[in-house]
């Protein structure tokens, strides 16, 4: 009776340890992987994403200018470190690719320091493949004059299909 | 050729000048430095790469994005079917790239790329791309036969796609030679404006080096003035000195002949006369001290002598000495000291006998007949500028009041005396030509003082000066000064002048009652042969008694009452004898010795 006693409190621990995150229902939008800790994807170390789930994350808000769009756009998505601290991640550089095969490496501080975030709304609408969604890089230009250089040009990626944490 | 007279060497045009140069250049740097701003943001913007860098990139993209399409359509097989919208998202990443070229600041810059054929050629291909849609739709629906149609018509699009890239990036080589060209220009433009800052840097340089070498010859001219500014002033000091005490031994040995015949018994025109030399001489020593003190003041060397001593005293001699002054414009003078004051004070006393003197004998001429009230008391002024003290007490203002009923302080000596002593531009000979030596000299040396003076006057009915003076007063002082009281009973005539009330109060710290009464409570008294409620009768008065005056002064001392006269007025009535006699100003020392 002992025995099973400590069985069952050894499940209910590696239940804890490695609580999975549910499973996306419906179309995958973004594949995180790296240094993270949970997942939903069996037998691999990817955690995946419908925007039905990024939803679910605190939304955050922008109205910005930027140098790809015509006038002032209003973006609505979530920061990436409630998605790291959902994953029980410790990392402080992402590695974010396009569709394109575009690769960019963002700093965990810009989305600290600048309240930057990854959209998936532009002016209340789903942003559509075509137009660079369905999930991309805002940064406020317009708060931030300073941020109108290449570099944070660069960082803006659109058209996310993954994310890794890099290891610290 | 005057030897004592130093020609300056002629001024040049560019020594006149600096000053003007000096602003010109200034003016000159500023504006081009202003000119310099918009430059270095203009040449921001020219460098910014962004924009043709960008238009390389996403050219190749769409290059790219058309053959991983047509990569992906030639994959597709029975296996992948139903495809679920993967050649719809695959036909929307080709279309998002050229959305991308078309849009924004990509869009327009693309435009003005080999005049416009890029835009057309973009054009072309997005139309393609948009009527392919309809194939990739029957993709979707499962047709695979749709697959070498698109796959064939998005090679015929394919040299287009070149063609665009090769115009884009000839496009973005032209504009970056361009914006190049213009850069250089601008870099050659602001060479120009930094030569042209260096050379006015130069000539800044050297007016800031003529200018700093006239400021030195300026600051040692100063100096030489200045010197010789004091060596003037000590000239001066000195020559006002050595007359002084060349004069002084013949005036003190006047004054001690003098002083002893007064001594003997002389006939009576005879020491009158005496009296006024003694007076005169003692006048002249107090006025050169004046002119002394007046020299020290202005070479700035005025020290307080300072020493303790009683206030009530050398108030009095200092008044004593214009019993004369007093004599001849027949004015009715009081002097007394307020009892809350301290009579040990530390001051200058020397100082303070020149002023009284010198103000009151200035004074003297518009107080013709006239009453004159001198009182010293606590001050409520504040102590502005600290002065230095010998010894460790408390500093209090007190305050010298002199109020007349005379004729009031002519218009210019008023406006002497409102102006600023310590104003640079009121120099002693201006206030001296405005309001006389006297006036100039109180002014002056009050201030000297750390003092004040204020005034207030009003033609015909008189004038009232304040002055307030440091004085080093005991704290201990409660207020209460010990005298000798008499007890008796002392009636002050009143005369509707400005002394009545001042005199009753002046007697009372000596007399054990005072009380006034007026010419005709006294004949009431005498007609009801009522008991007298006084023994002596103070009659502050200069005129001659009228004869019923006189009638009623000779009952009072009929009837035991001791009259208190002044010295005119008893001469004047010899028939009234045995009377205590007292001469203008009355002063504090005076009471106490006519009423002992």
């Amino acid at each position: 009776m002992k025995r099973f006693a400590i069985w069952i409190l050894l499940f209910g621990l590696s239940s804890a340890t490695f609580a999975a995150i549910d499973a996306p229902t419906g179309r995958v939008v973004l594949t995180v992987s790296g240094a993270i800790d949970h997942t939903n994807v069996p037998e691999r170390p990817l955690a995946q994403f419908d925007l039905a789930m990024l939803k679910q994350l605190p939304a955050h808000e922008i109205t910005t200018h930027n140098p790809w769009e015509e006038g002032e756009h209003h973006y609505v998505g979530f920061n990436p470190k409630d998605l790291l601290a959902l994953l029980k991640s410790r990392g402080d550089l992402i590695r974010l690719t396009a569709f394109n095969q575009y690769i960019t490496e963002i700093p965990m501080s810009d989305f600290e320091d600048w309240d930057t975030i990854i959209a998936y709304e532009m002016d209340g609408k789903p942003i559509p493949v075509r137009n660079k969604g369905p999930l991309m890089v805002i940064y406020n230009f317009d708060q931030h004059p300073e941020l109108r250089n290449e570099a944070y040009y660069g960082r803006s990626i659109w058209q996310i299909q993954s994310l890794k944490v890099m290891e610290p | 050729m005057d030897k004592g007279h130093v020609t300056q060497p002629p001024i040049s045009f560019f020594e006149r000048s600096l000053g003007k140069l000096l602003l010109l250049c200034v003016l000159v740097s500023s504006l081009l430095t202003f000119l310099l701003i918009p430059l270095a943001d203009s040449s921001a913007r020219l460098n910014a790469r962004q924009v043709f860098d960008s238009s390389r990139w996403h050219s190749l993209q769409l290059q790219l994005q058309t053959y991983r399409l047509m990569d992906y359509l030639s994959g597709i097989t029975e296996r992948d079917l139903p495809l679920q919208g993967n050649a719809y998202f695959q036909y929307d990443l080709v279309l998002s790239r050229v959305d991308l070229l078309r849009k924004g600041d990509l869009g327009r810059h693309i435009r003005s790329f080999a005049n416009g054929r890029a835009t057309r050629l973009l054009n072309i291909i997005s139309g393609e791309l948009e009527l392919i849609s309809l194939n990739i739709e029957h993709l979707e629906q499962g047709k695979l036969d749709q697959i070498p149609i698109l796959v064939e018509r998005l090679r015929a699009l394919d040299s287009q796609v070149t063609d665009f890239v090769v115009i884009v990036n000839q496009g973005a080589n032209d504009y970056v030679t361009g914006k190049r060209g213009e850069l250089d220009s601008q870099l050659q433009f602001i060479q120009i404006i930094s030569m042209v800052l260096l050379g006015l840097s130069a000539a800044l340089l050297l007016i800031t080096f003529k200018l700093s070498k006239k400021l030195e010859r300026a600051f040692k001219r100063n100096l030489r003035l200045e010197k010789r500014v004091k060596d003037v002033q000590a000239a001066k000091f000195e020559i006002v000195r050595r007359i002084s005490s060349e004069l002084k031994p013949s005036l003190m040995g006047t004054l001690n002949s003098s002083a002893s015949l007064l001594q003997q018994s002389l006939p009576e025109d005879l020491r009158i006369a005496l009296e006024r030399i003694t007076s005169n001489h003692q006048q002249m020593l107090t006025q050169l001290d004046c002119y002394h003190d007046l020299t020290l003041i202005e070479a700035n060397q005025l020290q307080p002598q300072l020493s303790q001593d009683s206030l009530r005293k050398h108030l009095s001699h200092s008044v004593d000495s214009l019993v004369q002054t007093m004599s001849t414009y027949r004015i009715r003078a009081l002097c007394c000291v307020d009892s809350r004051l301290a009579d040990q004070v530390e001051t200058d006393f020397s100082r303070l006998h020149e002023i009284l003197i010198t103000l009151l004998n200035h004074l003297a001429p518009y107080c013709q007949g006239a009453d004159l009230l001198i009182q010293l008391r606590p001050s409520t002024l504040p102590i502005m500028n600290l002065p230095k003290r010998s010894r460790q007490r408390a500093l209090r203002m007190v305050q010298i009041s002199i109020r007349d009923n005379g004729e009031g302080l002519p218009e210019s000596v008023q406006d002497g005396l409102r102006n600023n002593p310590h104003n640079p531009n009121n120099t002693v000979m201006n206030q001296i030509q405005l309001m006389g030596m006297g006036f100039t000299f109180c002014h002056f040396l009050i201030s000297a003082l750390h003092g004040e003076l204020h005034f207030t006057s009003s033609k015909g009915k008189g004038s009232e000066i304040w002055i307030d003076l440091p004085m080093g007063i005991e704290e201990s002082h409660d207020g209460s000064t010990e005298h000798t009281v008499y007890d008796t009973h002392i009636a002050v005539l009143e005369t509707g002048g400005l002394l009545d009330q001042a005199l009753v109060n002046a007697l009372r710290p000596f007399i054990s009652q005072v009380s006034s009464v007026t010419e005709s409570q006294l004949s009431d008294y005498l007609m009801l042969s009522e008991e007298l409620p006084f023994k002596v009768l103070f009659i502050n008065q200069l005129l001659p008694l009228s004869a019923e005056q006189r009638d009623r002064c000779m009952n009072l001392q009929e009837q035991g009452v001791e009259l208190v006269l002044s010295q005119a007025l008893s001469q004047a009535h010899p028939e009234l004898s045995s009377v205590r006699r007292f001469q203008y100003p009355i002063t504090p020392v005076q009471l106490q010795t006519i009423l002992g």
